[in-house]
């Protein structure tokens, strides 16, 4: 089934086109890696997906429902969550206010009623107090939860914004090179927390240019390079490819 | 010693109302980056509404009070709505001088509808209260209270309500705070009817203490830029604190020096502050 679906995707700046005519779709259920050399255009397609830019052309439907333009506070309650490249978490807060802010960030119930405290909000509160006790456990930062976000290292701030990420029950989570910056052990730990939120239903598109991460990770692999797609498939496939082979990995094999 | 607690206290009442236009001055800033230089004419505005509605319609000062801030706290929303919603996004100046502007616009209306003259609230609670030593009106005495409860409020607001949260999140983290689903427009419609509430709470509890008329807030104003930078911008704490560290500097600085020269000890503590410690008493480093 297809959960997010892009057609002739197209962002220009000034005149020149980062995103030139994108089309994929992401199954449920799947861990989909997007690469591509620097300037490829990656990041850009995280954003206007998630509605941090605004397309020049083309379509966005996640769910059978046409997204384009949404702003990116309706987009995360479409039920697409995402990461930043520099990790966008509340450093000021604890771990566990984090995601208690997070599981928080929109209630059914509106502000009067928090105010009031009545109890269809209280209700609330309780059930996101559980949720972002569930999820910090999920993730592994339980016993980390009263230290400040700043204060923490960089392998548990990553994994800090995939929990405020995951906070929102998103269907598909975005990550913008979850392992950039990591060593080996911490990049594989990174990795079987990234099959266990698939696990849980959770649908995965990554940016990564670790090839072997890559190759490890993704069942399909979809290529950008100038704000074009030039490849999709497995990790086998795009690696036989002589556009891939040449852009991406200039000129050399993989393998 | 009495005449330092006399001037103590008429320092930290001062202070009070520094604190309470500098608390929404930098809530408006730490969550939308706007300098909102109007903040000061909502402060004259709110004196105004009290003033007429206690005056013309004969309610009650508090009652008056009151109803100030909810009017204000509507004119905040509509003028983040119209002014500073559609500049957002555009360079930093353009919101710079959107305020600028609707400060002459607010400051001449006034002197347009009302005229420049200065207006004066009927006495209310003008008996004196003298304890050690130390006298005050009773007014002065209830200000400062009602000013307390104020900030006592907001704080609990801010700190421990749903929608406290999400202002604190959008302040720390604009993107994290999208990615959670908040939405940003309302939390600035929300921030913006906060902070004209406080700044019209302060104008009306000022104007008995002294006189209402069109350029009352540009005082207060230069005083609660003056505070924010000295706490830090964005920064709640430091907003109340530096409002209490400026009233009293100046009310010290008046009862033992000279009342001439206020604002200049009030000003050299900011430079000294910020000399010592750029980002204020309770800024963030910026990274």
């Amino acid at each position: 089934m297809t959960l997010l679906r892009v057609e002739g995707l197209t962002k220009y700046f000034h005149g020149l086109a980062a995103v030139q005519e994108v089309n994929f779709s992401i199954h449920l259920g799947e861990i989909v890696g997007l690469i591509g050399p620097n300037g490829a255009g990656k990041t850009t397609v995280f954003n206007l997906i998630t509605g941090f830019l605004k397309p020049t052309q083309g379509k966005i439907i996640f769910r059978n429902e046409e997204i384009t333009g949404l702003f990116p506070h309706q987009v995360a309650r479409k039920g697409i969550g995402r990461t930043f490249q520099a990790t966008r978490v509340f450093e000021e807060e604890t771990l566990w206010q984090n995601l208690i802010t997070g599981c928080h960030g929109w209630l059914n119930s509106g502000w009067i009623q928090g105010f009031l405290k009545t109890s269809s909000f209280m209700k609330e509160e309780r059930a996101s107090r559980q949720k972002a006790a569930e999820i910090l456990d999920f993730i592994g930062l339980l016993p980390l939860k009263e230290e400040r976000a700043k204060n923490i290292p960089q392998y548990a701030h990553k994994k800090l914004a995939i929990a405020l990420a995951l906070a929102t029950e998103p269907q598909v989570l975005l990550l913008d090179e979850p392992f950039s910056g990591l060593n080996t052990h911490e990049a594989e730990g990174i990795m079987s927390l990234i099959h266990k939120i698939c696990g849980q239903g959770v649908t995965i598109l990554l940016i990564e240019h670790n090839m072997k991460v890559v190759k490890n990770l993704c069942e399909r692999i979809i290529v950008l390079n100038f704000g074009q797609k030039i490849a999709e498939g497995s990790f086998h496939e795009i690696s036989q490819e002589p556009h891939v082979i040449e852009a991406y990995l200039g000129g050399e094999s993989v393998s | 010693m009495s005449i330092f607690f006399q001037q103590l206290i008429n320092g930290i009442i001062l202070g009070s109302v520094y604190a309470l236009v500098a608390l929404g001055l930098t809530l408006i800033y730490g969550i939308l980056h706007v300098p909102n230089f109007a903040h000061g004419m909502i402060y004259m505005l709110g004196a105004y509404v009290s003033y007429f509605l206690v005056v013309e319609y004969h309610l009650n000062f508090f009652a008056a009070v009151g109803l100030s801030m909810i009017i204000m706290a509507g004119l905040g929303v509509v003028i983040e709505r119209v002014f500073f919603r559609p500049v957002q996004g555009a360079s930093r100046i353009n919101a710079f001088i959107v305020a600028l502007s609707l400060l002459i616009i607010l400051e001449n209306g006034a002197v347009l509808l009302w005229g420049a003259e200065f207006r004066k609230f009927p006495p209310l609670l003008d008996q004196q209260v003298s304890f050690w030593g130390i006298s005050i009106t009773l007014q002065r005495l209830l200000m400062t209270v009602a000013t307390a409860l104020l900030i006592l409020v907001l704080h609990f607001f801010v700190q421990k309500t749903l929608v406290g949260r999400t202002i604190r999140a959008v302040g720390q983290d604009r993107e994290a705070a999208l990615l959670i689903g908040v939405n940003p427009n309302r939390v600035g419609s929300m921030v913006f009817a906060l902070g004209s509430a406080l700044a019209a709470a302060a104008g009306s509890l000022i104007g008995p203490i002294f006189l209402v008329h069109p350029h009352m807030g540009m005082a207060p104003l230069l005083k609660a830029f003056a505070i924010i930078i000295l706490g830090g911008m964005g920064s709640i704490p430091g907003a109340i604190l530096g409002g209490l560290i400026l009233g009293v500097i100046e009310g010290l600085g008046a009862g033992y020096i000279s009342a001439a020269y206020k604002d200049l000890f009030a000003f050299g503590a900011m430079v000294v502050v910020l000399s010592v410690k750029p980002s204020g008493l309770f800024g963030r480093e910026e990274k």
